[in-house]
């Protein structure tokens, strides 16, 4: 991935699975994987019952996605949006991957 | 917008931006633009950044064309945040008939290019099937005439409103009014999305 805008892609790819958050690192990662191979191999995620719903939400109904409910169990707002963001980036860099593995990249 | 943090607890510089965008546009600031300025170093300045490189940088397909790929993504996400704002957009570049034609059924829309229609099709199976995509794709743009860079731009537009629709659909945007988007979309085509 070479081109700039695989770059940009990349770089905020990056910054939101390495950078210190509301949200730990390591839920951000599940859920970027999650929603990732969701897409890619429409593979089930096997997480936690509450992140597993936010990843498939996110991948296939985003309208659908329970704020309220992640909130009442304990999360932060600043946490539950860090991970909507790096959930839909996974669907977004999914494509990408697929994209660029269908034209031999 | 379902996260009450990001008006509550939005940083000095970003009720700034957010106030001088109500004032140029005459309407209320964007949810999409509240998101973005809110802690705009964890997310929003990059994407911003990414988003304005995609659609208004020089590409050999026009900027009408390219809110029309953005319309159009968003429509087949049924994101009606983002399609209302790209089809403003579009419709102030390439006329409303048109732009209507493609929402309604793209297959037999009339007076595209033929590198356009190439393009609507790779869209709409990269956002719908993406697991199908496959190599076919890709030769039937180079064959309507689309460059290598050309079919970069057209996947990255997939990719950031794949994004976009998501972040828009799990916060519930608030979707503004037609006139809204009008006015909206005049600013964004003349500023860019480089906030």
């Amino acid at each position: 991935m070479s081109h700039p805008l695989d770059q940009m892609v990349k770089a905020f790819e990056h910054h939101l699975l390495t950078t210190n958050g509301y949200s730990t690192q390591k839920d951000r990662r599940e859920l970027f994987e999650a929603v990732r191979s969701d897409t890619i191999e429409d593979r089930r995620p096997t997480l936690p019952s509450r992140m597993e719903r936010l990843a498939l939400a996110i991948s296939n109904a985003p309208s659908s996605v329970d704020i309220d409910g992640l909130v009442a169990s304990g999360m932060s707002e600043d946490a539950v949006l860090e991970l909507i963001l790096t959930g839909s980036v996974a669907a977004g860099v999914a494509r990408l991957e697929l994209a660029s593995k269908a034209r031999g990249k | 917008m379902k996260i009450s943090a990001i008006d509550k607890k939005m940083p000095v510089g970003g009720r700034l931006k957010l106030f001088a965008t109500q004032t140029v546009v005459g309407e209320r600031a964007p949810d999409v633009l509240r998101v973005l300025m809110y802690r705009p170093e964890f997310f929003g300045k990059a994407f911003a950044k990414y988003t304005d490189a995609l659609l208004r940088k020089p590409s050999e397909f026009t900027i009408g064309e390219r809110e029309l790929f953005a319309a159009f993504v968003s429509r087949a996400n049924d994101c009606k945040f983002c399609m209302g704002a790209h089809c403003a957009m579009a419709e102030r570049v390439l006329g409303k008939d048109l732009v209507s034609q493609v929402m309604r059924d793209w297959k037999t829309a009339i007076n595209l290019r033929p590198e356009v229609m190439a393009a609507l099709n790779l869209l709409d199976k990269l956002t719908r099937d993406p697991e199908k995509v496959d190599r076919a794709d890709f030769d039937a743009l180079q064959q309507a005439g689309v460059s290598e860079d050309g079919i970069t731009t057209v996947v990255h537009i997939c990719v950031n409103f794949s994004i976009i629709n998501r972040i828009a659909d799990a916060l519930a945007f608030e979707v503004p009014s037609t006139t809204a988007f009008s006015r909206i979309g005049a600013v964004l085509l003349k500023m860019g999305y480089n906030v």
